[in-house]
């Protein structure tokens, strides 16, 4: 019985002391970028190309699913809502629900496997074929040359993809509440209008930033610290696509919880 | 000069450097000779800071190297060129692009027009053209990976080059032409270089002296002909291997 507590114990004890490890490799990986944001030069055109990159490669694939997920939205509205409710309800509910939730989580779910992976993949590529060391051996540093730009492209990007994805999302949504039930064009964008503040847009671009700061930092974390060849490139990987999807998710809990709830 | 005292190093419950001693005199090529896996490029790994001891001392030009801070590392690593064993070119960026990130100097860096022109001249002393800088690392074979890892890491003109395995992989011609391009670097620039190796006819062609590790520490150290004459058994036992194979 004691045998069995002691690993309990030996095991709760490990797993605390490699989760602070983490943590503090992650403190200091974030403290080298912020030391890298001193060599303009070096990250400033890396970062534009990398945004050019994520930005026109992810532009499809979002606006694909954000049409699809605005219609759905409409169409559900419309099931739901039939009866008593009056009809506009249909646009503040679209409009409403995405903008403050589905845009924005969509998005970064998405991106979460499109450029996490990809940055992951790519950094621990070049860890395990010593690029990254290579790079040391030369006297730069990674930070400045790989995992600023990467995490700076992300910040600005994603933001953009979310506000596009928001839009369209919006409109495909308008336009299926049209195909599919009795609703005008006044009466959606009455019902967009009235229950509408602001500050949900700003609370769309909060979570988006958030979001993207975490795709950015956390592959590029998982990438820059792979181990142990092929095998280790495929952990971080899945590693990166599936922490980062959590963490938009817990979040957007959390952001729920203190913008919209204080 | 290089010194290197006591220098240990373990990976978990592996010893992979127990004890090392070596010294690397100014304008001498030395080889590190030994069998797989007793550390040779974890060593060479030491002397640029990349991979930290567990105890001992690296002086590079007088600088504790494990001692270092993170700009005096970085300013240490501009003297050091290293050559990886597999090229460790940048898959991103084209050979031209590889080259210049060799020019440690922030000016000759940022200046295209000069960069593109030393880039073409490293390319000539490894016996590249100058068209390979258009080229992507991919469209390389491995001996062309390998002159340009070399390109890259005398690009800054260091005054030491540290080599990984130089030779590893490659057919006998190229072999050569990497050795030949190792001593030239030698004598026409007086370049202090270090050459992690398993080829023990490339050693002795190249070299001005060898060191042999084995078990985690340098067993036997000299000159080719002071190491050929060697009695030491596990120096015998190391070269006869080799030796009947190569007539040297």
């Amino acid at each position: 019985m004691s045998s069995i507590v002691q690993q309990i114990q030996h095991r709760t004890g490990r797993v605390t002391l490699d989760a602070l490890a983490a943590v503090g490799r992650f403190g200091g990986l974030v403290g080298e970028m912020g030391r890298g944001l001193a060599e303009v030069r070096i990250w400033l055109p890396r970062t534009l190309d990398e945004a050019h990159n994520i930005g026109v490669g992810s532009l499809f694939i979002v606006l694909l699913i954000s049409s699809f997920a605005g219609g759905v939205t409409a169409l559900q509205a419309g099931y739901q809502f039939t009866g008593n409710i009056p009809i506009y309800v249909v646009g503040s509910l679209v409009t409403e629900s995405i903008v403050l939730e589905l845009g924005p989580v969509l998005v970064g779910l998405i991106l979460a496997g499109r450029i996490g992976a990809r940055y992951a993949a790519e950094l621990g590529t070049m860890r395990v074929t010593e690029q990254i060391d290579a790079l040391e051996s030369l006297g730069r540093s990674p930070a400045s040359h790989l995992l600023v730009p990467r995490v700076l492209a992300c910040l600005l990007i994603i933001p953009v993809l979310v506000v596009f994805a928001d839009i369209t999302a919006v409109a495909s949504g308008w336009l299926a509440a049209k195909a599919a039930m009795p609703i005008t064009d006044q009466d959606f964008a009455y019902g967009a209008r009235v229950f509408w503040r602001p500050f949900d847009a700003w609370y769309s671009l909060i979570k988006a930033f958030c979001f993207a700061g975490a795709i950015g930092l956390i592959s590029c974390y998982r990438g820059y610290t792979t181990q142990q060849g092929a095998e280790g490139v495929g952990r971080s990987t899945t590693g990166a696509v599936v922490t980062t999807s959590v963490v938009i998710l817990l979040l957007d809990l959390v952001l729920a919880q203190v913008l919209l709830n204080h | 000069m290089i010194t290197i005292r006591d220098v240990a190093k373990r990976f978990g419950a592996q010893v992979v450097l127990d004890g090392v001693d070596l010294d690397v005199e100014e304008g001498e090529t030395l080889a590190l000779l030994g069998p797989s896996g007793t550390g040779k490029s974890v060593l060479l790994k030491t002397i640029i800071g990349l991979i930290r001891p567990d105890r001992g001392d690296i002086v590079v030009d007088g600088l504790s190297v494990p001692t270092l801070s993170r700009k005096a590392l970085a300013g240490l690593r501009r003297k050091i060129g290293y050559v990886f064993q597999n090229g460790a070119l940048f898959d991103s960026d084209d050979v031209f692009e590889n080259i210049r990130l060799g020019l440690t100097d922030p000016d000759e860096f940022g200046d295209a027009a000069y960069a593109r022109e030393r880039a073409a001249e490293c390319l000539r002393l490894v016996n590249l053209a100058p068209e390979t800088l258009r080229k992507m690392p991919s469209e390389l074979s491995g001996g062309m990976r390998k002159r340009v890892g070399i390109a890259r890491a005398i690009a800054g003109r260091p005054k030491y080059v540290l080599y990984d395995e130089p030779t590893s992989g490659l057919d006998p011609v190229n072999s050569d032409i990497i050795d030949g391009l190792i001593r030239r670097l030698n004598d026409e620039l007086g370049v202090t270089g270090i050459m992690v190796t398993h080829d023990v006819r490339g050693a002795f062609r190249t070299a001005d002296r060898i060191a042999l590790l084995t078990g985690g520490k340098v067993i036997a150290q000299g000159t080719p002909a002071e190491f050929r004459a060697s009695e030491d058994p596990q120096v015998r036992a190391f070269l006869e291997r080799d030796f009947a194979s190569a007539s040297i």
